[in-house]
């Protein structure tokens, strides 16, 4: 095989492995399983020539990664499938005490998340995480876009009620005329 | 706009055009309540990138890495985590341990399952599997699916096609003009992915070309599956399967012994891509861990704990595994598949018959425990009124046979055929037996026929072979509607 394919491979390799690894970590709960997710959605990457593919990054590899990740639970690994929100509610993120220890919004965002349904999970992360268009995320996710901004939008609106988050003061209202 | 519009979210999110931000923008100008909710939001994405951006990021360990990059140079090296190979025949058995050893393989704590890795083999169709079948601990079905995808992935080569000549028919009366001489055909053939039909058709006046060809072009793993073309021999050490449903020209092959049976559940026709689904039951295994058996604790005979229940259905298929297991392959059997009622009823045994009306007897022989002198031995019998054979209602019988290449062994379609053929010799012509066979293709094997034709009926079984693979829906549909087509009012239907 070519040595231009692989010095290619090898530059997305190290601009994603990182995140293709987060992702696959979030989807399997399973930090081992996410290492052969990635490294076989590597390993097609390989397997196909550069120009079909590199249009279509990231979001190609999130998309093999997901399949791969469906395929891999369907198969009754149910141990390792994504937790659902109400085993895995985090006490803390309304606990008054909490709320007044911990000021690190940052942190308690993360949590919050993780007690979201599962899609609306997945999509927030991809947006906000790994910095994919709406576009990219429908394709990923196997959705449409609009799907997505509903996803987006009900998550994103659950994580301002759960932070308790207050808005900055409106400036002052101008005249109206 | 209001609250629950998505677009605001979408705004909060730094999505959308120019011309869609300004228009947001507008209506939370227009509406201090959106706009504070709009701020609210951003502050909450801002949060949770911040926060999401803390967590570590991961990277692949030395194994996965490795395998990568010796991909990545060329030489295609085995990952750790290839198939944990469990014990087959004996002769396998031995080159597998030397195969593992050479390779540097860890076998890892093996749970009783067994995963498969798949390879393809360029054929009419290409496929590539989509991650591992886990295949569950010996005399269990898989009930989950294995599914591969058919497609092409890739490297095209696309044939170039010719038309034929066109020719002048002449019809009744009239003229038809003939086709036009096509052109060159061939097409590329779709990407796996998400690309059209991977099925190319060529495009030409009057002939059209041939489809492209399919290449497959990944890199190889090692793998005890693989889809193979129809016709071609299996690897060495290799059994054919043929498990279609879809796919009438390819077969499976398994390493030999890893698995019994294979079947089709199902098939998609999902352009681009094809894939069936297959269950499979692990055939052997030393390895595997049973979950324990547990005997029921001895129960006071007074009281409401006192009751057993069992089903009058005599199945005796364990004692022929046992046999089998013991006879033929010198093993012991797997225990789940051992149930003791079934070994004891076995046999044929001259128990009375109830008397009267009644429609069965029942007796209580009691005697002392050989292996616990503290206990006694209770057999009770149920023994059904027989019925002698003109007293049987005339029957309508539909056999609807598998006769996919899986049932050619030898204790499953000519066993099959024995005991059929052993049925019509006490069939009269009152009765009626016919034949459907379901494998590459479904048919009708034997027409209704009366029971008195013997020879009709012997003749149709000793045509019917194994191979092909199986299409059991349309096989029961034709079933069914022959039965019905033969109806016999109170009769056995």
């Amino acid at each position: 095989m070519d040595a231009e394919q692989g010095r290619w491979v090898r530059q997305c390799l190290e601009r994603f492995e990182g995140p293709l690894l987060l992702y696959a970590e979030g989807l399997l709960r399973d930090p081992h399983g996410a290492q052969d997710l990635v490294q076989e959605a590597f390993l097609r990457l390989l397997g196909r020539p550069r120009t079909e593919v590199e249009p279509r990054l990231p979001g190609w590899l999130y998309a093999v990664v997901r399949n791969l990740a469906i395929d891999r639970m369907r198969r009754g690994r149910l141990m390792e499938r994504a937790a659902s929100p109400a085993l895995d509610a985090h006490p803390g993120a309304d606990d008054p005490v909490e709320r007044a220890a911990s000021r690190d919004q940052a942190e308690r965002a993360v949590r919050v998340l993780e007690s979201l349904p599962e899609k609306q999970r997945e999509a927030l992360r991809l947006r906000l995480q790994h910095g994919l268009a709406y576009r990219e995320i429908a394709e990923v996710m196997d959705v449409t876009v609009n799907h997505v901004g509903v996803l987006l939008h009900e998550g994103l609106k659950s994580m301002r009620v759960r932070l308790g988050v207050l808005a900055p003061a409106p400036a002052p209202r101008e005249a109206t005329r | 706009m209001t609250h629950d519009d998505p677009r605001v979210t979408a705004w909060a999110l730094g999505e959308g055009t120019a011309g869609e931000r300004a228009a947001v923008e507008a209506a939370l100008a227009a509406d201090p309540a959106l706009r504070a909710e709009a701020e609210a939001l951003r502050a909450a994405a801002g949060a949770l990138k911040d926060g999401l951006s803390a967590e570590p990021v991961p990277a692949l360990d030395t194994a996965h890495r490795g395998a990568l990059e010796a991909a990545l140079a060329g030489t295609p090296k085995v990952s750790e985590h290839s198939p944990r190979l469990l014990r087959v025949s004996p002769e396998f058995g031995a080159v597998a341990a030397t195969l593992l050893l050479t390779l540097g393989l860890a076998i890892g704590g093996v749970t009783g399952g067994m995963e498969f890795g798949w390879q393809t083999k360029a054929g009419p169709h290409s496929a590539e599997w989509w991650g591992t079948q886990q295949i569950p601990a010996a005399g269990v079905v898989n009930q989950g699916e294995g599914e591969f995808r058919v497609f092409d992935p890739g490297t095209l080569t696309p044939d170039a096609g010719g038309g034929g000549p066109g020719s002048i028919t002449a019809g009744t009366g009239y003229y038809t003009g003939g086709a036009g001489g096509g052109g060159p055909g061939g097409g590329k053939g779709g990407d796996s992915y998400d690309g059209p039909s991977f099925h190319a058709q060529g495009v030409g006046g009057g002939g059209g070309g041939a489809g492209g060809n399919f290449n497959h072009s990944s890199t190889a793993k090692p793998s005890n599956l693989y889809l193979g073309p129809t016709g071609e021999a299996p690897p060495a050490g290799f059994t054919r399967f043929t498990a279609g449903g879809g796919i009438a020209d390819q077969e499976i092959w398994i390493q030999t012994g890893a698995v019994e049976s294979v079947r089709s559940i199902g098939y998609l026709a999902d352009v681009p891509s094809m894939g069936y689904k297959f269950d499979a039951r692990l055939g052997e295994s030393t390895t595997e861990s049973f979950s324990p058996i547990v005997e029921n604790a001895f129960v006071r005979p007074s009281g409401d704990a006192a009751l057993s229940t069992f089903s009058i259905d005599v199945d005796t298929a364990a004692y022929s595994i046992v046999r089998r297991c013991l006879m033929e392959q010198n093993r012991l059997p797997p225990p789940g598949a051992l149930r003791i009622e079934e070994l004891v009823n076995y046999f044929p045994y001259a128990y009375e018959e109830p008397a009267g009306s009644d429609p069965f007897a029942v007796k209580v022989d009691a005697a002392s425990c050989p292996w616990n002198p503290k206990h006694r031995l209770v057999r009770v019998v149920l023994q059904g009124r027989r019925v002698e054979e003109p007293e049987r209602p005339a029957a309508n019988l539909v056999f609807l046979l598998d006769v996919s290449g899986s049932m050619d062994q030898p204790n499953k379609l000519p066993l099959v055929k024995q005991s059929i053929a052993m049925l019509a010799e006490r069939l009269t012509a009152r009765d009626r037996v016919a034949m459907v066979v379901y494998a590459g293709a479904s048919g009708l094997a034997l027409p209704s026929t009366t029971g008195d034709r013997k020879a009709e009926i012997l003749a149709a079984l000793e045509r019917l072979g194994a191979g092909g693979s199986t299409n059991g829906a349309a096989g029961i549909e034709q079933a069914y509607q022959v039965a019905s087509e033969n109806f016999v009012r109170g009769g056995i239907n």
